[in-house]
């Protein structure tokens, strides 16, 4: 169980998080959604500790992040940030094998442990085929898979996701969001950023909608993804329908026709759904 | 059958790696045998021989080898390895590939110490040189985090460097300027010259050495993970700050040693691990291994250079790494522009 107490965090001369309390219980996939600029990322690093906390405190299953060490956090929780440059002269392999970081020191490098960490990562995220590939020529997708790879390698019960699927094709979203819910049934709770409204509808049990640095709703899928959260969270005057397939809520903007008078503002936050 | 293969290849036996760095302690030799060979009077390779292992104090020959230029060969190896190492770090830790201790004016900065040392604290013995060295090199690493605000592969840290540089090199002169008589050998110790430094002065600073040389294979698994980025060390539960200010500490030290022993001499650490990242990429125990051993032979081979160019005369070992690191420097530079 995942508590966040009286969380405030920023940067510099900014206040990003004002006072968040949240309790994610273990298991699943929770899902941060809000306006660019709400603070999911932030929240995300408070978390997992990149960000010093201005006040506040974060336990995993009671016992305050703050005080363990950068690895003891690291052997608890993983965090996948966004990638912005490829690492250069590394294979796929060598990225994977950088999961067992926190579990190593000088004296003990590679364990069997360490081994079978990585060769179930490379199982579940299907990158046999191209483990001995230097990262960069592999296509946008495939490395994400490498990173996802490697933070699963970690072997940790917590995994942090940021936007895991930016900058990838339709197809390989899907196939990745796919390969992250299956994650699920490995016990692992999953904590995820995501953009896509219907993406986050579709994959999450449990969605965290934030405004402006606060949890504005939380709760499951189904109570909260409305018309009047989506409205308030995101300023997105939408239709939610039922995906006939899943079961799932879908959230269809209202499309502006031409003969009406479309306002900027309509269009910056149609902008903002991406089609999946 | 898989499985087996990928544990071979996880924690195979780098044969090539391992032969690689066989060649270069092969060339390494070479050019140690060449430098002790070449020089003002050029020297047989029977003599040398004899110098080193059967040594008779009577020929002159011999007493050149022992005397003069065994002690530039290993202040020479002991300069190229440290200032290699002090490079690779600097390039990790501020993930720019311009970083260099002479670049950004550490060298300058430890200079400035030791001669300022040397004209208003005499009475502090020559034991504490390097101590004044490691003040210096440490001030101006703290004067250019301040200017560039240690962004990360900035170019106001290339900026911030060359104007710390300047501003050292500018007061190094006004000193100089004071005491013209008494600092006249240290105007040529200024330019980088191992020629005029001599065992007595490695023996103040190999305890340092020794110590930073350890120290840096131990950072070995947090430079791996850094290199991966800050955000992504950082979660795999690297401490950041920890690894930069521990980085910076060892940089401070090789950078403080070689200052003391032959003036600040520049672009080593700057080309060295460039050369040795077109051979090993991805691992930096092989990169600082390769680089020391890089280093070592093109501080070598540089110092063979400025004791033959100009024949009988020598110049200083700093003005040929320049010659050879400004054009590599340039070279990097218009790529980063691309």
């Amino acid at each position: 169980m995942l508590v966040i107490e009286h969380l405030n965090a920023g940067y510099k001369n900014k206040q990003v998080l004002k006072d968040i309390n949240l309790t994610l219980s273990e298991g699943g996939f929770i899902t941060l959604m809000g306006a660019n600029g709400c603070g999911k990322t932030t929240l995300l690093h408070s978390i997992s500790g990149l960000l010093k906390l201005a006040s506040g405190d974060v336990f995993l299953n009671e016992v305050s992040l703050l005080t363990l060490k950068r690895k003891d956090v690291a052997q608890r929780l993983a965090l996948l940030p966004q990638i912005a440059t490829t690492p250069s002269g590394l294979t796929a392999r060598e990225l994977i094998m950088q999961g067992r970081f926190p579990w190593q020191n000088w004296w003990r490098q590679w364990s069997e442990l360490d081994e079978k960490a990585v060769n179930d990562a490379i199982e579940v995220t299907n990158v046999r085929d191209y483990l001995d590939l230097p990262l960069e020529q592999l296509s946008g997708g495939q490395q994400q898979r490498c990173w996802i790879a490697m933070t699963l390698a970690q072997d940790t019960p917590v995994v942090l996701l940021d936007e895991p699927t930016t900058y990838l094709d339709v197809a390989h979203q899907v196939e990745l969001m796919n390969l992250i819910s299956s994650l699920k049934s490995k016990g692992k709770t999953i904590i995820a950023v995501l953009h896509d409204l219907n993406q986050a509808a579709t994959y999450s049990d449990y969605l965290v909608m934030m405004k402006e640095g606060e949890v504005y709703t939380q709760g499951k899928v189904k109570d909260v993804f409305t018309k009047e959260n989506l409205s308030a969270v995101f300023g997105l005057d939408a239709h939610i329908i039922t995906d006939p397939y899943n079961g799932t809520p879908i959230a269809l903007p209202v499309v502006t026709l031409p003969d009406n008078v479309a306002s900027t503002a309509d269009l910056n936050n149609r902008q903002q759904i991406h089609y999946a | 059958m898989l499985n087996k293969v990928e544990a071979h290849s996880m924690s195979g036996f780098p044969v090539a790696r391992l032969s690689g760095v066989l060649l270069l302690l092969l060339a390494v030799a070479i050019a140690a045998f060449l430098h002790l060979s070449l020089g003002a009077k050029s020297i047989d390779w029977v003599t040398i021989w004899q110098a080193l292992f059967e040594y008779n104090p009577l020929d002159m020959d011999q007493v050149i080898i022992r005397e003069s230029r065994q002690a530039r060969l290993i202040v020479s190896v002991v300069v190229g390895a440290s200032l290699a190492l002090a490079g690779v770090i600097m390039q990790a830790i501020s993930s720019n590939p311009l970083a260099d201790p002479g670049l950004l004016g550490i060298n300058s900065g430890a200079a400035f110490f030791v001669v300022a040392s040397l004209l208003f604290f005499p009475m502090f013995g020559q034991d504490y040189l390097p101590v004044f060295a490691f003040l210096g090199a440490a001030f101006a690493a703290l004067l250019v985090i301040l200017l560039s605000g240690w962004e990360q592969g900035s170019e106001r840290l290339v900026l911030a460097g060359v104007v710390v540089t300047a501003l050292f090199s500018a007061m190094t002169a006004i000193l100089l300027l004071i005491d013209q008589q008494g600092l006249e050998k240290l105007r040529h110790w200024l330019t980088g010259a191992i020629g005029a430094s001599d065992l007595k002065k490695l023996q103040w600073v190999y305890p340092y050495l020794i110590f930073a040389i350890v120290c840096c294979f131990t950072l070995v698994r947090s430079l791996n993970a850094f290199h991966l980025g800050e955000r992504v060390a950082a979660s795999l539960g690297v401490n950041v700050l920890l690894l930069k200010v521990s980085g910076l500490a060892l940089v401070v030290v090789l950078s403080g040693c070689v200052v003391t022993v032959a003036g600040p001499i520049g672009f080593v650490g700057l080309v060295v691990p460039h050369v040795a990242r077109l051979l090993v990429r991805n691992s930096y125990a092989w990169l600082f291994l390769y680089s020391l051993l890089i280093g070592t032979l093109l501080l070598i081979l540089s110092d063979i250079a400025a004791r033959i160019v100009l024949r009988p005369y020598e110049i200083n070992t700093g003005i040929i790494t320049a010659f050879v690191g400004a054009p590599v420097f340039i070279a990097l530079v218009l790529r980063r522009m691309k």
